[in-house]
C-alpha cells in the first residue's frame, strides 16, 4: 500500500542553517493496516507526513503509494490535519466543507449532499450541516476534519496529531471515533501522534521515529484485543508492557 | 444589550440635533450672508429637489437633471474601477513574484492624488462623461487593487494544503478558498474606494465642459452668488456619503457574517 525507500529531506540544503529532518528512512504500510508513528517533538514527524501527501517534494528518497511514486497527492488520500481551525474553510457550513472536495467525485449535487450527510452522521454530527465551523467546539470541528476525509472515501488516509489539540476527554472520544470508523470503511490509516499512550491505544503497529533527522527506531505489533476500550485496554498487561517498550524507544533516542 | 442600543441611539440623535441648533443660533447671530442657517439651507434643498410630484418620488425636475446623473457617473466608475482592482488584485496576488515585483509600482500609482492627474485626463479623453468616468475608476482602482492583492496574499497556508491535499482544481481553489479568504481586506478597500468615488466624482463635476450634476450645481450657485443654494449641494454630499456608507456596511455584514462572527469568538 504505502513503501517508503530510503527517504531524506533537507530543509534550505546547502546553507549554514540546514536543517535535516528525516535521513534514509525506511518503512512500508500493508493495505488496511492502522499505523502510528510516534516519536519526539520535533523529529520530522510531519515532513514525513508531508511527504507521503504530495505536499513537499523529499529532497532524496522514494515514496510510493500503491506502487505510484508520490510527485503530487496520489488520488484517495485523504489528509486530516492537527489545526483544524485552521484547515476548515469558515466561510462555508460544516456540510458544505464535507462536500467541497467531492466536487472531483463524478458526483452531482445531490450525491454530495447526501454523502456529506452520511459522513457527518458516522461522527456523530447529524443535523450539523447547516452550522458554521466557528459555531462548533474544537472537538467537533476535528470530527468535521475526520468527516471530510471520509467522505471523500480515500484508500489511504493520513492523521497529522489530530487529536493534539482537543481536551482529553475529547481526545479519548476521537480514538474511539477512528476505531469506529476504520471498521465501516476498507483503509489504511497511518496516524501521526507524539502521544505514546495514543499510538498504542489506536495502533495495530507502532513505528518509533528517533528525534531529527529522523529514521526508523522501533517496529512494534500491537497485539491487543478488539474491541479497543478505553479502561479495559489501558489496563491490560500488554498495553502497559508495550507503552514502556514504546516510552524507551522515544526517550532513548530523545536525550542525548 | 438591545437597551444600550437604543440608549445609544437617543444620544447620537440627541447630539445631532443639539450641533444643528448651536449652528442655526451661531448663524442667525452673526447674520453672515455667507454662513446661512441650516433652517434656510434645508428648506432651500427641499425646494431645490423634493418638492416634486409624487409619481416622481418628491424629486423635482431639478433633481432629475443633476442628483441622478452624478449618482450614475459615481456608480458606473465605482462599479468598473472596482472590478477592474479585484480581478487585477487577484491577479497580483496570486503571483508572489508579480506582487513582489509591482508592489512599489502600484505604491507609487496609489499616493498621487487623482485631481493631480486631471488635466492628463483632460488630454487623453476630452471634457466630457467619458473623461469623468475614466478618472472616477483610474482613483479608485488602486485601494481595490492593492487590499485584493494582499487579502489573496494572505491566505491560511494550511488552507492551501488542504486544498492540494484534496486536490482541489485551480478555479476551484480561487473562487472558493482564495476569493473567500481575500473577501475581509477586500472589503476594506472596496469601502475606501466608495468615499473616495463620491469625492472624485464631485470633483469631476466641478471641470468645465459639464452640463449637470450635484458639482455643476455647486459651481453654478458659487458663480452667481447663490449661497443656500451652495450649501444646499455641500449639505446634500455629505448625507449622500453617510448612507452610500451604511448601505455598504449592511452589504459587508451580510456577505463577510462568518468573517465578524469567528473574529468575536477570537476576541
Amino acid at each position: 500500500m504505502l513503501e517508503i525507500d530510503n527517504l531524506s529531506h533537507v530543509y534550505g540544503g546547502g546553507t549554514p542553517n540546514a536543517h535535516h529532518a528525516i535521513e534514509g528512512l525506511n518503512l512500508s504500510v500493508a493495505a488496511g493496516e492502522l499505523l502510528c508513528i510516534v516519536g519526539p517533538s520535533g523529529c520530522g514527524k510531519s515532513t514525513l507526513l508531508r511527504s507521503i501527501a504530495g505536499l513537499i517534494q523529499p529532497t532524496g528518497g522514494q515514496v510510493r503509494v500503491e506502487g505510484n511514486l508520490v510527485r503530487q497527492t496520489p488520488d484517495n488520500l485523504a489528509v486530516v490535519f492537527q489545526d483544524y481551525s485552521r484547515s476548515l474553510f469558515p466561510w462555508m457550513s460544516v456540510a458544505d466543507n464535507v462536500a467541497l472536495p467531492l466536487r472531483r467525485k463524478n458526483m452531482d449535487k445531490k450525491q454530495r449532499r447526501e454523502a456529506a450527510a452520511e459522513a457527518l452522521e458516522s461522527v456523530g454530527l447529524a443535523g450539523a450541516g447547516r452550522k458554521y465551523p466557528f459555531q462548533l467546539s474544537g472537538g467537533m470541528q476535528q470530527r468535521v476534519a475526520i468527516a471530510r476525509a471520509l467522505a471523500y472515501r480515500p484508500t489511504l488516509l493520513l492523521m497529522d496529531e489530530p487529536f493534539g489539540s482537543v481536551d482529553a476527554q475529547t481526545r479519548e472520544d476521537l480514538e474511539d471515533l477512528v476505531l469506529k470508523v476504520r471498521g465501516h470503511h476498507q483503509m489504511t490509516i497511518v496516524l501521526i501522534t507524539h502521544d505514546i499512550d495514543e499510538s498504542v491505544y489506536v495502533g495495530d503497529r507502532v513505528v518509533v521515529l528517533s528525534k531529527a533527522p529522523a529514521h526508523v527506531v522501533g517496529d512494534l505489533k500491537v497485539d491487543l484485543p478488539a474491541p479497543r476500550d478505553q479502561i479495559s485496554t489501558r489496563e491490560h498487561p500488554d498495553f502497559v508492557h508495550l507503552r514502556a517498550e514504546v516510552g524507551r524507544l522515544v526517550r532513548g533516542h530523545a536525550t542525548v | 444589550m438591545r437597551g444600550r442600543g437604543m440608549r445609544a441611539a437617543v444620544f447620537r440623535t440627541l447630539v445631532l440635533v443639539v450641533l444643528v441648533l448651536l449652528w442655526e443660533a451661531a448663524t442667525r447671530l452673526a447674520a453672515s450672508a455667507f454662513f446661512p442657517p441650516p433652517s434656510t439651507i434645508v428648506t432651500r434643498m427641499h425646494a431645490m429637489w423634493f418638492s416634486g410630484p409624487a409619481g416622481q418620488g418628491f424629486l423635482t425636475d431639478l433633481a432629475v437633471a443633476n442628483i441622478l446623473p452624478s449618482l450614475g457617473r459615481m456608480a458606473l466608475g465605482f462599479a468598473g474601477g472596482a472590478l477592474a482592482g479585484v480581478v487585477l488584485g487577484l491577479a497580483v496576488g496570486l503571483s508572489a513574484r508579480a506582487y513582489d515585483y509591482l508592489d512599489g509600482v502600484l505604491q507609487f500609482l496609489r499616493a498621487i492624488p487623482p485631481p493631480a492627474l486631471v488635466t492628463v485626463f483632460l488630454v487623453v479623453f476630452g471634457f466630457g462623461l467619458r473623461m469623468q468616468l475614466a478618472f472616477i475608476m483610474f482613483s479608485i482602482v488602486w485601494p481595490v487593487l492593492l487590499n485584493t492583492a494582499d487579502g489573496a496574499r494572505s491566505v491560511e497556508p494550511l488552507h492551501l494544503d488542504t486544498c492540494q491535499a484534496f486536490r482541489l482544481s485551480r478555479a476551484e481553489r480561487l473562487l472558493r478558498v482564495v476569493l473567500p479568504s481575500a473577501l475581509p481586506k477586500m472589503f476594506a478597500g472596496l469601502r475606501l474606494a466608495l468615499s473616495l468615488s463620491l469625492i472624485v466624482m464631485v470633483f469631476s463635476e466641478l471641470l468645465p465642459g459639464t452640463t449637470n450634476g450635484i458639482g455643476f450645481q455647486l459651481t453654478d450657485a458659487y458663480a452667481t452668488f447663490d449661497l443656500p443654494a451652495m450649501w444646499a449641494g455641500i449639505v446634500l454630499l455629505g448625507i449622500l456619503g453617510y448612507l452610500l456608507n451604511e448601505l455598504f456596511l449592511i452589504a459587508e455584514r451580510r456577505v463577510l457574517g462568518w468573517h465578524h462572527a469567528a473574529q468575536q469568538l477570537v476576541d
